[in-house]
């Protein structure tokens, strides 16, 4: 006779065997470890391709406009330095020194990139341009100059028209240029520096924030919910591959013959499970961290004001907290999956489950939610808000702690309830007899 | 002096009843008494639903006794089921293999949670791969394996950690010609190495070149039990085919 080895080791032991299985298997090598690689950098280049798509086709689609003006301004056209003449050209994007004096109103588009052209220039009044537009199909949106100073200006357009919102998106800019270029040379006339008039008219405000917790914010709302989601993507296929799975495959008995503690056994399991949800989580954001790193880097290349850097702290403080979590996905899924006889039974079953799991996790996203005492006593949501913390840079031991302790709790009750249904199960009392199996 | 007297497998009024949610409650074994000593092959006879393989499982603490009792090896089944399994080798065509794992990687598993030493292990897997002649293909993965050389590692898996008592439900069901032939040849084998054999099965050929005894069971009940000659005496027939409708048809108890 043999000695009986112990539980930890039959639990490092079972757990081997079951992550050397699942990481033949292709399924759970695709959901736990391929596709949380590689889904932000495909995302990413699909979004980039898909985004340099649609800005060709803008670019390449001319903008039809009209410009309707109280008739006496309308003579103006074509006069050099009318304030008329003046939006005029600076719908063409020049800059005035580059104005020509023969420029005429259908001519001011310089290429075929990002082009406006305008179809007619008309007197009128502002209700006679909304009638106009509105009765003019040849016209992507119309420009009231109320006045003989550009700032008096009305665009006139329909936002759900894709030209319409094109219009506005192409011409509201140029606008605003042309109007800077009104305060500056109205400065240089009376002598004021042409920053304090900037400050009167954009009302003088000022963002204090430095990029990088701009970037950190932002994170705080994303990262915590990924956590959630990969945690459980990760966990979702191998939970039913050891339990459901095991009982499909017909190596169910087989594992119940092994001379050890079936609690053991099931320990083990859950074990191989939460670091395959570990992994999967681990790798979904480093390939995130990659794949934004790379964003950046090419934003900064065109120019961007971006300074962010990878929270690794908040990464670091977030981990213990992370694998405290997998264990609990881990056990609670397979309190479930052990339930099912087939793999589809056990896909059914956790389907709806996963949902207990989002709700909280979307629920971590709202603004104004703090860590508190009594939310650090909430499975998922509490894991959520600490990693928002964390990301944001707030430190709170105590909230922390209970996070800690109160998801080790959850854990171990998931590993109880799921040793607890293991034993119905074995002495013939399945919970779920619907579930296809008998009961004593 | 124990060892030779204490029976390999005892079940004393071994009783299992379900709740199928359509037919209601299911008396699959209605208290099964059964004494098989060391070195006997014995063959447990029986139409399918009879309660061969629910018995059988009680044996092998897959599932719990509803009432009765068992020993295997004088260890209880229901007070002590993981001594049992330590003593016991048992297969089924419930009992699959990891289908991702090689055959040596299964022994292995196996042999760990045993607790053979890894020095001991390593000699036991490479005796059972060179007995069983699996060499060739120890490395592969058990999911490529054909119908033959799976029984082949199942067999190795069981007797894997020599057991005392060794229980086979349906052994030869699925299996051809030759295979058939191995595994009878297997079962006969063990009668030399002293282990005791219990082997359901509903081919009467098999029992009666294999057994030292035979019990025929009929809707969870053994209603005979004894040697061949024993049965033929008893029901008056020669042939076991014709020992097995008499019992069965007449309903005589043991």
């Amino acid at each position: 006779m043999y000695s009986q080895p112990k539980p930890f080791r039959v639990v490092l032991r079972i757990a081997w065997m079951e992550l050397l299985s699942s990481v033949r298997d292709r399924m759970t090598v695709l959901y736990a470890i391929v596709l949380p690689l590689v889904l932000y950098p495909v995302l990413l280049f699909l979004a980039v391709q898909v985004y340099l798509l649609v800005r060709g086709r803008e670019q390449h689609t001319e903008v039809r406009l009209g410009v309707m003006a109280p008739s006496e301004q309308v003579q103006q056209v074509g006069t050099r330095g009318s304030p008329t003449e003046g939006v005029l050209q600076a719908l063409s994007m020049r800059t005035p020194d580059q104005w020509l004096p023969d420029t005429t109103p259908t001519t001011v588009a310089p290429s075929t990139v990002d082009a406006v052209r305008i179809v007619e220039v008309r007197g009128g009044t502002p209700d006679d341009a909304r009638v106009w537009l509105s009765q003019t199909k040849e016209l992507d949106a119309v420009l009231w100059l109320g006045s003989a100073t550009a700032a008096d200006t009305e665009l006139i357009y329909d936002s759900t028209s894709e030209r319409g919102d094109l219009a506005a998106r192409r011409i509201q800019p140029r606008l605003n240029t042309q109007a800077e270029n009104l305060r500056f040379v109205t400065a240089q006339r009376n002598n004021v520096p042409p920053a304090r008039m900037d400050a009167v008219a954009d009302g003088g405000r000022r963002d204090l924030s430095p990029n990088e917790s701009k970037a950190a914010f932002l994170m705080s709302f994303l990262l915590p919910m990924l956590l959630v989601f990969m945690t459980l993507s990760g966990a979702f296929y191998p939970a039913i591959d050891v339990t459901a799975g095991e009982r499909e495959r017909g190596t169910h008995d087989t594992t119940l013959l092994l001379p050890v503690d079936r609690a053991t056994v099931l320990q083990g399991k859950i074990l191989a499970v939460a670091a395959l949800a570990m992994t999967a989580t681990l790798l979904n954001v480093l390939a995130l961290g990659l794949s934004v790193g790379h964003l950046l880097t090419m934003l900064k290349g065109g120019g961007a004001n971006i300074d962010f850097d990878v929270p690794w702290t908040a990464f670091a403080a977030i981990t213990p907290l992370a694998l405290l979590f997998a264990f609990f996905v881990a056990a609670t899924l397979m309190v479930f999956a052990s339930q099912a006889k087939t793999f589809k039974e056990g896909q059914a079953a956790l389907g709806p489950l996963q949902l207990l799991f989002y709700l909280p996790a979307m629920a971590g996203a709202m603004p104004g939610l703090v860590l508190t005492k009594t939310l650090a006593c909430v499975p998922v949501l509490n894991v959520v808000l600490a990693f928002r913390d964390l990301l944001k840079g707030r430190w709170a031991p105590v909230e922390y702690s209970l996070v800690a302790i109160s998801l080790l709790v959850f854990a171990l009750l998931a590993v109880r309830g799921a040793t607890w249904f293991l034993q119905r199960e074995q002495e013939g009392r399945p919970l779920f007899v619907g579930f296809g199996r008998k009961s004593a | 002096m124990e060892a030779t007297t204490r029976p390999a497998i005892e079940a004393i009024g071994l009783k299992k009843s379900y709740h199928d949610p359509k037919r209601g409650r299911v008396d699959a074994v209605r208290g099964i008494n059964l004494r098989i000593m060391p070195g006997e092959i014995f063959g447990l006879l029986g139409q399918n639903g009879a309660g061969k393989t629910s018995t059988l499982r009680m044996l092998a603490t897959i599932l719990p006794p509803s009432e009765g009792t068992a020993r295997i090896d004088g260890i209880d089944v229901v007070q002590d089921p993981i001594e049992v399994r330590r003593r016991l080798g048992f297969l089924s065509g419930s009992t699959g293999l990891y289908p991702r794992l090689t055959p040596r990687e299964t022994l292995q598993h196996f042999g760990v949670l045993h607790g053979i030493a890894p020095d001991r292990l390593a000699a036991r897997i490479d005796e059972l791969l060179g007995v069983f002649d699996m060499r060739a293909w120890a490395d592969g993965r058990c999911e490529a394996l054909s119908t033959g050389q799976r029984q082949k590692v199942s067999i190795a898996r069981a007797l894997l950690h020599d057991p005392a008592v060794l229980i086979l439900d349906e052994p030869t069901t699925g299996l051809d010609v030759l295979a058939t032939s191995a595994m009878i040849e297997f079962i006969e084998s063990r009668r030399a190495a002293g282990t005791c054999v219990l082997f359901s099965t509903h081919v009467l050929s098999e029992a009666e070149r294999l057994c030292d005894r035979i019990g025929i069971i009929h809707q969870g009940q053994v209603l005979a039990c004894g040697t061949k000659e024993e049965l033929r005496a008893q029901t008056g027939a020669t042939w076991l085919e014709d020992v097995f409708k008499r019992i069965v048809l007449g309903g005589a108890t043991a």
